[in-house]
């Protein structure tokens, strides 16, 4: 069952950089200078601050504290499209999204599951990439089918203190993506 | 992990590093390391200089930082507050494929290098039997087959490891000595199950088996595996004359 990848793909899960997707749109002939200018990203209910939206260390640290509300977003609508969209050939986030579509297929909802980030580093930025490293901890998660858990999917609290990420710098759309997320 | 040397291997160790540990390593197969399901692991791997007595093996090597005493960054990037000094933090970074000496980690055995020690193993040389016994008779056909054994297990030991290779006949190649060979994946019967036989105009022949050997393979009681390949293994020849029959009209009385 792909729910149950869930609290595992995340608490325990990894990736490794890929080839870049193509699931944002084609880069406009110039690409705006100003984050007041740029076209908006992420969920209309949740759109990218313009913080996150730097290539600076702070730019970088924005965005994946951005990015870990876009996956709380995905997990109370169970919709992974702005997860997909904000990354780039990341293992784990295709991973969760894929199991986040078969258990919105299947019916079933989550209840929990939020993610909060415990403690940031600041990122170092070289070029077109950031690494960062974090703590994060996923409040307890059960997998619903018709109000009620589904036995073996529901999870306990899970502090992740060795977790890691790597951004990649979009000229054309002026925001960072995640190409990998390891979760210890 | 060493950097690469003169020859490109970069050697991998449990040794206790004389420095600071700034961070502790993985192995990964390229497949494991990448999605293989979009671009085929061969493709992604090369073949290594072998060196005698040593392992070596294309690996994709990852490490990820280990938190200093002094709380310091390691490459730029320090540890999110409350990281326990030694404990590691942050993204895995890949270094990218290099062939790595993991000799002294002590890996059980590949089913390549287990592959190696298969091509060596004294596998039987299946005789050709055929029928009938002696010399034949043009017309009649010359019927092969073998009555020795199609498997074999040996026990073998790999760096310490003990690996059961279990050796089957696969394939069965005869060469009659008359053109082109017959080949079948059954070691044939005798009259009158045969399965394996050829029509000889009279002459003097000589035949002989061939045979494909694969295999599966255990790790000190590891679940079987495959051997990646096979090997051959050529039978004793046999000559025999066939002759031409003639009838001859006996006199029942006589």
């Amino acid at each position: 069952m792909a729910t149950a990848l869930l609290g595992t793909a995340l608490l325990s899960g990894c990736s490794n950089r890929q080839e870049a997707s193509t699931t944002l749109p084609a880069p406009s002939a110039s690409a705006p200078t100003t984050a007041e200018a740029l076209p908006p990203l992420g969920p209309p209910d949740l759109p990218m601050p313009a913080a996150a939206r730097k290539q600076t260390p702070e730019g970088a640290e924005a965005f994946l504290r951005y990015y870990m509300e876009v996956y709380n977003h995905a997990q109370r609508t169970l919709d992974p499209t702005w997860m997909r969209d904000l990354s780039s050939g990341c293992g784990t986030c295709d991973r969760i999204a894929d199991d986040m579509d078969a258990d919105s297929a299947a019916g079933f909802t989550y209840q929990g599951g939020e993610v909060r980030v415990d403690a940031i580093s600041l990122p170092a930025v070289s070029g077109d990439e950031a690494q960062i490293a974090l703590v994060i901890t996923q409040a307890p998660l059960a997998v619903m089918n018709e109000g009620m858990p589904i036995d073996g999917l529901t999870f306990p609290e899970r502090s992740s203190p060795g977790s890691g990420a790597i951004l990649v710098w979009d000229r054309a759309q002026s925001t960072w993506r995640v190409s990998q997320w390891d979760v210890q | 992990m060493s950097p690469p040397g003169a020859s490109g291997i970069r050697v991998a160790s449990n040794a206790a590093s004389a420095g600071p540990v700034l961070y502790t390593w993985r192995l990964r197969t390229p497949c494991t390391a990448e999605d293989a399901a979009t671009v085929s692991c061969d493709s992604r791997t090369r073949a290594c200089p072998p060196v005698e007595g040593r392992v070596i093996q294309f690996l994709v090597v990852q490490r990820q930082r280990l938190a200093q005493p002094d709380g310091n960054p390691v490459e730029d990037v320090p540890p999110p507050s409350g990281t326990a000094t030694g404990a590691p933090y942050g993204p895995w970074i890949t270094d990218g494929g290099s062939c790595v000496d993991v000799t002294d980690l002590n890996p059980p055995p590949s089913p390549g290098e287990v592959f190696q020690y298969f091509q060596r193993l004294p596998l039987p040389e299946l005789e050709t039997r055929h029928q009938p016994p002696g010399n034949a008779l043009s017309g009649l056909p010359v019927i092969f087959y073998t009555d020795s054994p199609a498997t074999q297990t040996f026990t073998v030991d790999i760096r310490g490891f003990t690996v059961i290779i279990d050796a089957r006949a696969e394939r069965y190649t005869w060469h009659t000595g008359d053109g082109p060979p017959i080949t079948s994946t059954d070691p044939g019967r005798p009259y009158p199950d045969h399965t394996v036989e050829h029509d000889y105009d009279s002459g003097r022949y000589t035949a002989r088996l061939t045979v494909t050997w694969g295999a599966t393979f255990t790790v000190d009681g590891s679940a079987p595996a495959d051997v990646p390949g096979t090997t051959t293994t050529e039978g004793p020849p046999v000559t025999f004359d066939v002759l031409e029959a003639r009838p001859v009209l006996t006199n029942p009385y006589d």
